[in-house]
């Protein structure tokens, strides 16, 4: 992966980057999100909770209230007594006015407290007292039944019935009815049992205004039977005992957690009352959760989602720009490091729209001189190297069984001298030193021995031309050790005896003089007393040897040969050049180093060959 | 590299033995006694003081136990609904066996038996039968009470009259009293409790067993009318009503209380509860308590009652705690601060038996001749008695008289079983 990576393309890299980026940020936001939504819950959780515990301190103040019924003979010895036994029989008179009092104390009582539709005293021997003049024979048969099911003890709290409706003076209400048993100090069982029908009614505006205090969360209260009340649903909706997921709720003791509710799954804190087994029931949807999350993270979303655009748009803009010309670049260069053929010249890298000031226009510069160095360095290996076959053709030419050319040349001049005939012995003498010469190994000689091999070939045109010209050499001895390359002055001076004396009538000079330039360098120059040549010929010459091409007539060839090697040899600085006048003169320059032994060529010529 | 990790080595080492350390010195540290806090739930407030510097003392004296005095305007209400609930107070200060309530509440199991305290060896013996229930004292004895007629000396060294010692003398001075312009006697008919005292108060001098007369009416052998003791009694009562004047006998237990201090009428029948209070009203008042005299060749009889008495609610959560403050409580010297304040005498060893302002009376607890009582009612036959008997006052007739007694008999009788049995389990 990672050696992929590192071999990745520019723009690819700056796109996993930017994926990265922006997975990083999505990261970041489901982990604040997560994170956030996991706190509103805990958080929530609490509310609810605390919610729960009002809602079960709203009723637990009901119920205290309404247990003030439970203890109205403890405020007065006279109902404590009429309570507890029916002395009707011993102060009838007083019966009577007992029976009053309690019923106005009942009526007040109930008068007093909102919830109160209904209250009956019903005393351990029958007898009622209530505070509604109506019969009330099935309601107290019923109550009784009730009560009669549960084990009283002391400190228990009241029994609640299930929401029923009951007409209470002719008005149908929706009640919930309650029964408490009225203790006295002593006893093992109730002296009493106080019936109180509560309207739910006022249970429903108190839950009314419990749902308006601003919580996030709606609640639901569960009596065995119904939804007593749904801060979430309408009035209608609460009656439907079919409702499977409010069953399920019912069953619960405290839980909180997630629960489906209303078709939606939902975060519920739900408790149960002990006094009578309702369910509390706090719920959210988790919808709610992500919405409100959402919500509060708008302005960091809006901020990610800008940074990320704004951040893509810079990478992809950026990537284009650097990563095109270097794609482009890179392309090239692969193109040439396909290309298995060393001698095709490098392509130079030309691209409208690139900047040539930034590191990437540098860098194209850079290549493009390289590529045009090595371009350079390809056309002078391959000159070399064609000349080189040509020049080794040659020497094969040449080098065609020597001894039996030796053997020829000895026998054409032993006949000679036999013969008596003049100059055949001088000429093969001559051609036989030339051959000599020419397939010595040496690449390397001294200015003398390529005079002399100079010499050997004008003896030979001398004789065949005599009196035509004239060879003048001045070379002091000082320079005649000095080493240069084989077969570089008798290409000049062949090359002006050839072509500097055409269709002249005076004795034709050749001189060839050597002389030292400086400490360095030593200067040979063949001078021809011919033609000359004409200014504009003059410097196309000069130019065709300056820049090692040829002319594009014929001829010269030879001349050219000696001017690559010489470059190929000593440097671009070593070359051939020309000075002529019409009419008048041609002198060839050759510029060469002076090296004097073995030593100090081979040091040079080391030297130079590394630095090539 | 290695030289790092030994040396974070040797800081976690060190680390770890600070905390080993640590928790040693934790584990060495002398748990933090919790103080106990225990409530005295007081129902009189004419005690309230003296209670605050006894209580404030026992805190001071220790740092254990911390007790709250508490005292509510309701205090009978929210006891019942105290004992109803399971949440009786821890120490609460209730009235002798002969309290409604008071049995009520032992017979209801609120309160726990005391009969393993220290304490309890020291009460008299001849109260110890006016003290038990089914074999158990609940309660332990602070004061005893009784009641006779307060004299204003002063008035009758003044008028140069003699403090009455039959019932005859006592008509007489009334009448000179009145016939000089005085009042003699001052009532609180309004509040029914002391219009029933003072008729058990004229019952119990003339006999020497106050509780057989309601035990022989429960059992049917007698009525309150027919009982001679019982119904002279009540007509003594209301023949003492003609000796005060028209402001001076619809008044409640305080305006009562202090018209008499002002020196406003002769005498007063009342408690020993009220010494102090009238004391206070007027320091200078020269006051005697004599017990009610009887007709003239009876034998004259004297009677006390167990008032004040603590005990320890079932539902104390620290009872071990709550006796401390118990036996602190009763110790004679801090029991006596009590005693003095309220102006009584006490029924255990190391108190004061006798009461300065009552001669007469301190003659019979000196000589043994007292009688001790704890007679109970059923709830029904008490409201009949404290309910009706204002309505006779001040000249009711014989047949009011009657129909009052006839009620009560009929109740009683009604309650019988209730009454003998709860008659038995007491003593």
């Amino acid at each position: 992966m990672r050696r992929w990576l590192a071999n990745a393309p520019l723009q690819k890299k700056m796109t996993i980057s930017y994926i990265l980026l922006f997975a990083v940020s999505l990261f970041a936001f489901l982990l604040v999100f997560t994170f956030n939504f996991e706190r509103d819950i805990r958080n929530e959780l609490d509310h609810m909770e605390q919610y729960n515990g009002q809602l079960g301190l709203n009723l637990d103040n009901i119920v205290e209230d309404v247990e003030s019924f439970c203890y109205l003979h403890f405020s007065d010895d006279k109902i404590r007594s009429f309570l507890l036994s029916d002395d009707s029989d011993i102060n009838p008179e007083h019966y009577e006015e007992m029976e009053e009092k309690l019923k106005e104390r009942l009526s007040l009582l109930a008068d007093m407290e909102p919830h109160v539709l209904r209250v009956t005293l019903y005393t351990q021997d029958g007898r009622t007292y209530k505070n509604v003049e109506e019969d009330q024979t099935d309601y107290i048969a019923r109550m009784k039944k009730l009560a009669g099911y549960v084990d009283w003890e002391r400190g228990d709290s009241p029994y609640f019935c299930d929401l029923r409706k009951e007409k209470i003076n002719l008005v149908s209400y929706k009640v919930i009815s309650m029964i408490s048993p009225v203790w006295d100090i002593v006893g093992e069982e109730p002296v009493g049992y106080i019936f109180l029908d509560l309207d739910m009614k006022k249970f429903e505006e108190q839950w009314d205004q419990s749902a308006q205090i601003g919580q996030s969360s709606e609640f639901m209260i569960l009596s065995r039977g119904y939804v007593l009340y749904d801060s979430g649903v309408s009035e209608e909706q609460r009656m439907d005992t079919r409702n499977t997921e409010v069953v399920k709720l019912r069953s619960l003791e405290k839980e909180n957690g997630m629960h489906w509710i209303h078709g939606e799954t939902c975060v519920a804190a739900i408790e149960k009352y002990e006094a009578n087994g309702w369910r509390f029931v706090q719920y959210i949807p988790v919808s709610y959760f992500a919405q409100r999350i959402m919500n509060n993270m708008a302005p960091f979303l809006l901020i990610l989602a800008a940074v990320i655009i704004v951040t893509g748009i810079g990478i992809f803009g950026f990537a284009h720009q650097v990563s095109y010309p270097v794609r482009v670049l890179s392309e090239e260069m692969g193109k040439v490091a396909l290309n298995s053929d060393e001698e095709q010249e490098i392509p130079l890298f030309e691209h409208q729209g690139i900047s040539e000031g930034d590191e990437v226009g540098k860098m194209i510069q850079s290549y493009n001189a390289m590529a045009k160095r090595i371009n350079d360095n390809i056309i002078k290996t391959y000159t070399y190297k064609l000349r080189q076959k040509q020049t080794e053709l040659k020497m094969l030419q040449f080098q065609i069984n020597p001894h039996f050319l030796y053997n020829a040349l000895n026998t054409i001049s032993a006949i000679a001298k036999l013969e008596n005939v003049d100059y055949i012995p001088q000429i093969s003498s001559n051609l036989s030193d030339m051959f000599r010469y020419n397939i010595s190994d040496k690449e390397i000689v001294t200015i003398r021995e390529e005079l002399q091999h100079t010499l050997h070939y004008m003896d030979i045109q001398m004789i065949r031309f005599p009196d035509r010209f004239e060879v003048v050499t001045d070379v002091s001895e000082s320079l005649l050790d000095c080493r240069i390359l084989k077969f570089v002055l008798q290409p000049i001076v062949e090359n002006a005896y050839k072509y500097g004396f055409k269709k002249r009538g005076k004795k034709d000079i050749i001189k060839i003089k050597a002389y030292r330039d400086g400490d360095e360098d030593v200067i040979l120059c063949v001078e021809d007393n011919g033609v000359g040549m004409t200014p504009e010929r003059l410097e196309a010459v000069n130019r065709s040897f300056e820049k090692s091409e040829r002319l594009s007539e014929n001829g010269g060839i030879g001349l050219q040969n000696v001017n690559s090697r010489l470059k190929n040899y000593y440097g671009d600085a070593y070359r051939i050049w020309v000075d002529s006048v019409p009419n008048c003169f041609t002198r060839v320059y050759m510029r060469i180093k002076f090296a004097t032994d073995k030593n100090g060529e081979r040091e040079y010529d080391k030297n130079n060959r590394s630095g090539r | 590299m290695k030289k790092k990790r030994s040396f974070f080595v040797l800081l976690m080492g060190c680390f770890a033995m600070c905390m080993l350390f640590s928790g040693c010195e934790e584990e060495e540290l002398p748990e933090v006694k919790q103080t106990v806090r225990l409530e005295f739930y007081n129902r009189k407030r004419e005690i309230y003081e003296i209670m605050e510097t006894i209580i404030g003392n026992f805190n001071a004296s220790q740092d254990d136990i911390e007790v709250t005095q508490i005292i509510n305007s309701n205090a009978d209400v929210a006891l019942r609904i105290g004992a109803t609930e399971n949440a009786f107070p821890d120490i609460v200060l209730l009235s002798g066996l002969q309290s409604t309530e008071t049995t009520e509440y032992i017979l209801g199991g609120n309160l726990i038996p005391l009969d393993d305290m220290a304490c309890t060896e020291r009460i008299h013996e001849e109260y110890l039968p006016y003290l038990t229930c089914d074999g158990h004292i609940y309660q332990l004895p602070m004061a005893l009470g009784f009641e006779g007629i307060y004299i204003n000396h002063a008035l009758f060294k003044k008028e140069g009259l003699k403090v009455p010692k039959t019932y005859e003398e006592l008509c007489e001075v009334c009448e000179e009293i009145q016939e000089r312009g005085g009042i003699p006697f001052i009532f609180a008919d309004t509040e029914g409790w002391t219009v029933h005292q003072n008729w058990e108060s004229i019952m119990s001098t003339s006999t020497d067993d106050f509780g057989s007369i309601f035990t022989e009416i429960a059992k049917g052998n007698t009525t309150f009318w027919e009982h001679p003791v019982s119904r002279s009694s009540m007509e003594k009562l209301i023949e003492l009503h003609q000796y005060t004047s028209d402001g001076y006998q619809a008044l409640n237990y305080d305006e009562a209380m202090n018209r008499f201090a002002e020196g406003k009428a002769f005498m007063f029948m009342q408690g020993s509860w009220a010494y102090r209070n009238i004391q206070q009203q007027n320091p200078n008042l020269e006051l005697e308590m004599i017990p009610f005299p009887v007709n003239d060749g009876e034998e004259q009889h004297f009677t006390l009652w167990v008032d004040s008495c603590v005990g320890i609610s079932k539902d104390c959560e620290y009872p071990e705690e709550a006796k401390v403050f118990l036996e602190y409580l009763m110790q004679p010297e801090v029991l006596q601060l009590y005693l003095d304040d309220e102006g009584t005498i006490g029924c255990m060893e190391g108190t004061q038996m006798v009461s300065e302002y009552a001669p007469r009376i301190n003659e019979f607890i000196l000589k043994g001749e007292e009688n001790v009582d704890a007679t109970w009612l059923p709830i029904q036959t008490s409201i009949i008695r404290d309910q009706e008997i204002a309505s006779l006052m001040p000249d009711a007739g014989e047949k009011e008289i009657q129909e009052y007694m006839d009620l009560m008999t009929k109740s009683l009788q009604k309650h019988s079983e209730q009454f003998l049995e709860v008659k038995e389990r007491i003593g």
